[in-house]
């Protein structure tokens, strides 16, 4: 049989799914190590670049075809309480999970190539945007005109 | 003084590793195991400068001066490569005879070991790289490290185990694949020099083939009927290998190295193949690979007229190509974008016309019975990653492939025609539903029943999950209103001023905008009655009372499951325990709902896991009159997936229970030495006392769980018994009130289906259910013979 750490064929050599991203929650309350613990075990996913308009079912049906979703948390501008483009979902197992991020990752939903990222746990207050202007912070900087997602950024589209 | 030259010195710039390089120090052990590893792995991988011969040569000179240092990792690098790269099996083949060669005694070891590793990888189940294994073992002969001789009586013994009594058709089925399977290597040699000895070997196998039980084949054909019958597995790859055979094993798809070394081969001493011995059967574990279908869907009149040919449905080409490009799947299935690399990488990828081998491959994974080997949703993000990479030819080719999908679906089995909804709705989803489909026009005026229909309709309601029914409007022709999904809204007839129940529903409209308690709101659905006698429940209050719940939630799923969550202690007390009042939930919410099949199956899926509802009233319900919905995919995925929970608490109440049982060994042997650790001095009365205690605690809490795991799986076992004799009186009633020819109709053939779909999904827990199923249902007479037929077509999968 073959010893040794290099599983030649194993094609758990090749999985992304359980790596992590850059992105560190700079509001979570704990250590950098809990988090990124928290992070290894959990079963939860932030989903990003979202349109505005996408509802909480479209979510469903995406990511219920990788497992079973408990549920589905929509991201909300602070203010407004109306959708600003990010949402969670919250699989049963962390296989169904890591299936999600395998294929749906860099998939469409609404037309528009969404991301996944390992999730630490939705707390209260964690579905609210963070931005200035109570949605997401990339919106307030981003260069591009997005009608999905209010057009152009936050701040040129405050100031008109 | 220094010479200047040495000190400008750089280190050389090797183009191949395999050269022998100056180094700054001397390469550490585990550095050169791990750079021979990777040399062994890649070798053949990309085509460069040098030839493939001549790689292996500088490859053999090196391995050839470290076979003492680590011949034990070049022997295990080169099995695991044999036995997981199929495509490039000649090449380690050819590789051990250039060992062989060099060393006679290294290439001994090898052979041992190699036999070592097929008894253990039989022995783990490991049937797929068994086949591997057993391939290259014959192809040792071309490359002259085995005798001819061993050769043959190696294949001999194979279909002598075959030929064992009291086996079941799926242990020998392996013997005679392997064999099967390993006869286009070798058998031109055996034909050249062991002729009779060769045709001994075809006779045993054709012999096999006759008297073997074929019962199986329906339940795993994607279609079931005449037009485009699949062939079983076995039953295809002996074709194929008569179809060689009569061309006298000629075939352009082998790739034989060893050709090139002839005259260095040609030298080397021979070794025997020490014998191999089967592991003995073992009747509990149903461990050997089920059989299944050969799935085809193009010919070579679809592919382009200028590109190459696609390989003949009875070629051997045919099959090696579709074998190589699964295991490239099943090594990547981890990782979608390198699996679309690695197919598109493929070493036949100029013989053939790729996207259409690709595309069967992958097709014949999603259809595959009774599931598939990878998640589906893999395979649609796998063929999106395709269609981004080949932008030029792999969207043509799908298209085509949906086409011809969509055009013979009409005896696809409703399993896979739920798949094909599912996959092509997801795949539209990533492409703006772009389809042209008004080419899709015969399932405007085909029957209810009709799978083109089905079809249509059942797609562009998934689409209009993914997106929103505007959406399906904007992209549907005015024309096909007919399979236009209704506008999933809530349906609520009391809001008309002359519905009788409308007092009644804006009574409950108020407690909800007050903000009523559960317990006060279970009070208002208390009958009124002192005698206390009847229900306890008024079941039209009730009715009223949730219909105006989901009225008032209807806007989003989190706000029903707020809504259901604040009344949950309601549903308990009114609901739980009564099947009368489960039905009438389901009425109501069927009534609300029923133009949204996504709304129904989010909120029953809840309801069953806060134990409001019970899987077997659910499942009565669903077979229930009053619906028209037998023709839609939502109320099987209901039942399926109502079962399948069930199934998965069972499984993990098991998995708690074995954790328990683990628990207390460890406890019992931790007792066992602590009262050894006292030296027969007395424990102190206070600490036995409370080991004793613990334990009694932990034996009740252990007691306890195994009547609760005993109990629902008597249960599970019970549900599903009883959707089997649900299936049976269904399709016996028909018969007989519908007379001879009633088993023709589209209605019958589609109910059988529906019947195969669940002893297919649900396979493994079924299985275990057949004596039982076998003695109170399937063995009387009264059934009709077309219901027994698919329960005898599930039985022999594993016989």
């Amino acid at each position: 049989a073959f010893k040794g750490n290099m599983a030649l064929f194993d094609a758990r050599a090749r999985d992304k799914a359980r790596e992590l991203s850059a992105y560190r929650d700079q509001r979570y309350n704990g250590s950098l190590r809990d988090q990124e613990m928290q992070l290894k075990y959990s079963t939860t996913l932030y989903v990003g670049n979202l349109s505005y308009f996408t509802r909480e079912e479209q979510v469903y049906e995406l990511f219920g075809r990788a497992g079973d979703v408990r549920r589905v948390i929509m991201g909300l501008d602070r203010f407004k309480k109306t959708p600003c483009g990010f949402c969670f979902v919250e699989y049963y197992t962390r296989d169904d999970a890591e299936s999600a991020i395998r294929c749906v990752n860099g998939t469409r939903l609404d037309d528009r190539v969404i991301r996944t990222d390992w999730d630490a746990g939705f707390i209260e207050g964690r579905q609210y945007g963070r931005g200035k202007h109570g949605g997401q912070v990339r919106d307030e900087y981003r260069k591009d005109f997005d009608p999905g997602r209010g057009g152009w950024n936050k701040i040129v589209s405050t100031r008109s | 003084a220094m010479s200047y030259r040495q000190d400008r010195r750089r280190p050389a710039e090797d183009d191949s590793e395999v050269d022998a390089k100056r180094r700054r120090a001397p390469e550490s052990q585990s550095e050169l195991e791990k750079r021979v590893v990777d040399l062994i792995m890649h070798i053949g991988d990309k085509p460069g400068a040098t030839s493939l011969e001549s790689n292996l040569e500088k490859l053999v000179t090196l391995l050839e001066g470290e076979l003492e240092k680590i011949g034990g990792r070049i022997i295990d690098t080169i099995m695991e490569c044999a036995k997981n790269l199929p495509d490039k099996l000649t090449i380690y083949s050819t590789l051990v005879g250039l060992l062989n060669a060099k060393n006679y005694n290294f290439g001994g070891e090898i052979v041992e070991k190699l036999v070592a590793e097929l008894q253990e990888t039989l022995e783990k189940e490991g049937h797929r790289h068994a086949v591997n294994l057993v391939t290259f073992i014959c192809d040792l002969a071309n490359c002259r490290v085995l005798s001819l001789t061993s050769v043959v009586e190696f294949l001999e013994g194979l279909l002598e185990a075959a030929s064992e009594d009291d086996i079941p058709q799926v242990r020998s089925d392996w013997f005679i694949y392997a064999v099967l399977r390993s006869l286009p290597w070798i058998a031109a040699e055996l034909k050249e020099k062991k002729a009779e000895e060769l045709e001994n070997v075809l006779g045993g196998i054709e012999q096999y083939m006759q008297q073997r039980n074929r019962t199986h084949i329906r339940m795993l054909q994607v279609w079931t009927g005449s037009t485009h019958e699949q062939e079983e597995y076995l039953d295809c790859l002996h074709e194929q290998i008569k179809l060689l055979s009569g061309a006298n094993w000629q075939e352009k798809h082998i790739a034989r190295m060893y050709i090139a070394f002839d005259a260095v081969l040609g030298d080397a001493l021979q070794h025997n193949l020490p014998t191999l011995a089967p592991p003995v059967h073992k009747p509990d574990v149903s461990a050997y690979p089920l059989p299944h279908v050969v799935f085809r869907l193009f010919d070579y009149a679809d592919c382009p007229e200028d590109g190459p040919v696609l390989p003949g449905a009875h070629s051997i080409e045919r099959h090696l190509i579709d074998e190589e490009l699964g295991w490239i799947i099943d090594l990547n299935e981890m990782n979608r974008k390198d699996c679309a690399e690695a197919l598109l990488a493929y070493t036949h990828r100029t013989a053939v016309p790729l996207p259409y081998v690709v595309l069967e491959t992958i097709f014949g994974r999603v259809f595959a019975l009774p599931d598939s080997p990878q998640p589906r949703i893999f395979y649609g993000a796998l063929l999106i990653e395709l269609c981004r990479l080949q932008p030029n030819t792999f969207p043509q080719v799908l298209a085509q492939a949906a086409e011809l999908l969509y055009d013979r679906s009409h005896e696809m089995q409703p399993v896979c025609l739920d798949r094909f909804v599912d996959w092509f709705s997801y795949h539209l989803s990533n492409f703006q539903y772009r389809w042209s489909w008004t080419d899709w026009n015969d399932c405007l005026e085909a029957d209810v029943l009709d799978n083109k229909f089905i079809l249509a309709r059942e797609v562009l309601e998934k689409c209009m999950r993914f997106s929103y029914y505007e959406r399906i409007c904007e992209i549907l022709p005015e024309t096909h209103e007919r399979v236009r999904p209704a506008k999933p809204d809530i349906i609520f007839p009391m809001d008309d001023e002359e519905h009788p129940e409308r007092a009644r529903s804006r009574h409950f409209h108020a407690l909800f905008q007050e903000k009523l308690s559960a317990e006060a709101m279970t009070e208002e659905l208390r009958v009124q009655d002192e005698k206390g006698e009847g229900a306890e429940f008024d079941a039209e209050a009730f009715a009223v009372f949730f219909a105006v719940l989901l009225k008032l939630a209807a806007k989003s799923f989190s706000h029903n499951f707020a809504a259901l969550t604040r009344y949950h202690r309601t549903l308990k007390v009114v609901v739980a325990n009564s099947p009368l009042m489960q039905q009438t939930l389901l009425n109501t919410l069927y009534g609300c709902w029923r133009n949204n099949a996504q709304m129904i199956l989010i909120l029953v899926d809840k309801l069953l896991k806060m134990q409001v509802l019970d899987c077997g009233v659910v499942i009565d319900w669903m077979f229930g009159d009053g619906k028209d919905e037998h023709s839609r995919q939502w109320l099987w995925e209901l039942l399926n997936n109502s079962l399948e929970k069930l199934g998965k608490h069972v499984a993990k109440s098991k998995l708690d229970l074995a954790a328990l049982r683990d628990a207390k060994e460890k406890r019992v042997k931790k007792e066992a030495e602590v009262k050894k650790d006292e030296d027969g001095e007395e424990m102190k009365e206070e600490e036995d006392q409370e080991m004793d205690d613990a334990t009694a605690d932990a034996d009740m809490e252990l007691m306890t769980k195994e009547a609760e795991v005993a109990a629902l799986a008597e249960r599970l076992k019970r549900i599903f018994i009883d959707v089997f004799m649900k299936f049976a009186s269904v399709l016996t009633e028909r018969v007989l009130a519908q007379g001879d020819g009633a088993e023709k109709t589209l209605w019958f053939t589609f109910m059988q289906g529906r019947m195969r779909q669940i002893f297919l999904t649900h396979e493994s827990l079924v299985r275990e259910y057949v004596p039982t199923l076998e003695q109170e249902l399937f063995s009387r007479p009264e059934v009709d013979k077309r219901a027994v037929e698919v329960f005898k077509e599930f039985v022999a999968l594993r016989a």
